[in-house]
This record gives structure tokens, C-alpha cells and sequence, in this order.
């Protein structure tokens, strides 16, 4: 799967990378404990104190892997349906190359409404993360750190 | 730049610069992670949810994925920045 011969929405959606990041976001959440190890790995969090767009991400994950629905909730809204597209993605990779073909053939008949799902999905994801970081930020929350 | 050099100057003998500076320091920084998010998420969905929830790949992303010169020089001072932050007080 050449991700240069893929059409754009199809690219954004399903490219090599997409599924590299599917099933490593899958492998995070199984082997991360549901309220996290105690320790933070994200850098912008460590040496600002204030959350970053992903922060929360890997533990809604987990929880929401673990059929906890309202800790992923409070942990990041956009577990659930991350891990949903996770687990559609990882399908897709599984699945045998007819499949596949007709997946990606069915992704750009509907060109445009993959793409506006896309900006929407991950326009209201930079949203909430800018939204939460304002709010620490105006609270203070780097003199916390 | 200029302003957090000047900030950070000013805030080794002023305590209300030196808040100044973290908060700017802290502005700047996740400026810089919006733009790196951006330019990941126009590679792909992939991309973009590696370079925010892997820890590091947003730096490898920007020096051997990404080759905007601009992103790589800004994003080097917030990493930079950062590590002034963890050690600043």
C-alpha cells in the first residue's frame, strides 16, 4: 500500500501511517493501565503543566477498551471514537486485498464527504484540546507545574 | 524570540517577569504543538495522532518526516524553551 498512488481522502484516512498509528494506539490502550501509570510522558504537559491537544488520550483508550465508558469520557471525549476508527482500521488492514481495494474505490467515489468528515473530526479534536488548554492556561495552571 | 529573551533576562531579577516568561514560554509552546498537529494531520489521520499521542514522534516528525525549514527552527526553540521551563525554578 503505496501511500503516494492513494487519493487524497483515502491518503488521510487509510495511509500506511494511519494504520501504523491504529494498531500502536490499540497496543497503548491494551497495555496501559486504565488511570495510567502515575507519570506523564507527554513533554508539553511535563515542563508547562498544562495539558496538550492529546493529553488524556491513551488512558480514554485504555478505559474505553475496558468497557469504562464514562472515565474515558472525563479522561478525553475523543476516546471512544478514536478507538472505534482504531478498530476500523485495523479491520481494514486484516482484511483481504479485494476488500481493501473496494473500501478505498468506495472512499473516493465519496471523495467529499470523506474529507469534510475528516476536518470535522479533527477540527472539533483540535478544538476541545485548545478549548481545555485555554482554560488551564487562563486558570493558571502553568504555576502549577 | 526577542520578547522571551528579553522576558528571561528580565526575569532574573524581576518575579513578575519571570511569570511573564513562563507564560509566554507556555503560549509559544503550544503554538508550536498546534502547527506541528496541523502539518501532521495534512500527511494523514495517522500522522497527526502519532505526532500528538506518541511521546517524541512529534520530534522525529518534524526533523526527518516534515521539510518545512520554518516549522523545524520554531519548533526547536520550544523544545529548547521547555527544557529552560523544567529547569527554571
Amino acid at each position: 500500500m503505496n501511500a503516494g498512488l492513494l487519493a487524497r481522502p483515502t491518503r488521510l484516512w487509510l495511509s500506511p501511517a494511519s494504520i501504523i498509528a491504529s494498531w500502536a494506539g490499540l497496543l497503548l490502550a491494551l497495555l496501559t493501565p486504565p488511570h495510567g501509570t502515575g507519570f506523564t510522558v507527554c513533554w508539553v504537559k511535563a515542563s508547562t503543566g498544562l495539558p496538550c491537544i492529546g493529553c488524556g488520550l491513551t488512558r480514554s483508550l485504555s478505559c474505553a477498551l475496558r468497557g469504562m465508558p464514562a472515565e474515558s469520557w472525563s479522561y478525553h471525549p475523543f476516546g471512544i471514537p478514536l478507538l472505534l476508527l482504531f478498530l476500523l482500521a485495523a479491520c481494514f488492514s486484516l482484511a483481504p486485498i479485494g476488500t481493501r481495494l473496494r473500501i478505498q474505490s468506495w472512499i473516493t467515489q465519496h471523495s467529499a464527504a470523506a474529507s469534510a468528515v475528516f476536518v470535522l473530526f479533527f477540527g472539533s479534536f483540535m478544538t476541545f484540546g485548545i478549548a481545555r488548554w485555554l482554560v488551564e492556561f487562563c486558570s493558571g495552571g502553568f504555576l502549577l507545574r | 524570540m526577542v520578547v522571551l529573551g528579553l522576558l528571561y533576562w528580565l526575569g532574573q531579577t524581576n518575579p513578575f517577569m519571570k511569570l511573564a516568561f513562563i507564560g509566554v514560554a507556555a503560549l509559544y509552546t503550544f503554538g508550536m504543538h498546534i502547527m506541528v498537529a496541523i502539518s501532521a494531520f495534512r500527511e494523514s489521520a495517522g500522522t497527526g495522532l502519532m505526532a500528538l499521542c506518541i511521546p517524541f514522534y512529534a520530534v522525529y516528525y518534524v526533523f526527518k518526516v516534515s521539510e518545512d525549514q520554518t516549522l523545524q527552527l520554531l519548533y526547536g526553540v520550544a523544545f529548547l524553551l521547555n527544557i529552560i521551563l523544567r529547569f527554571i525554578t
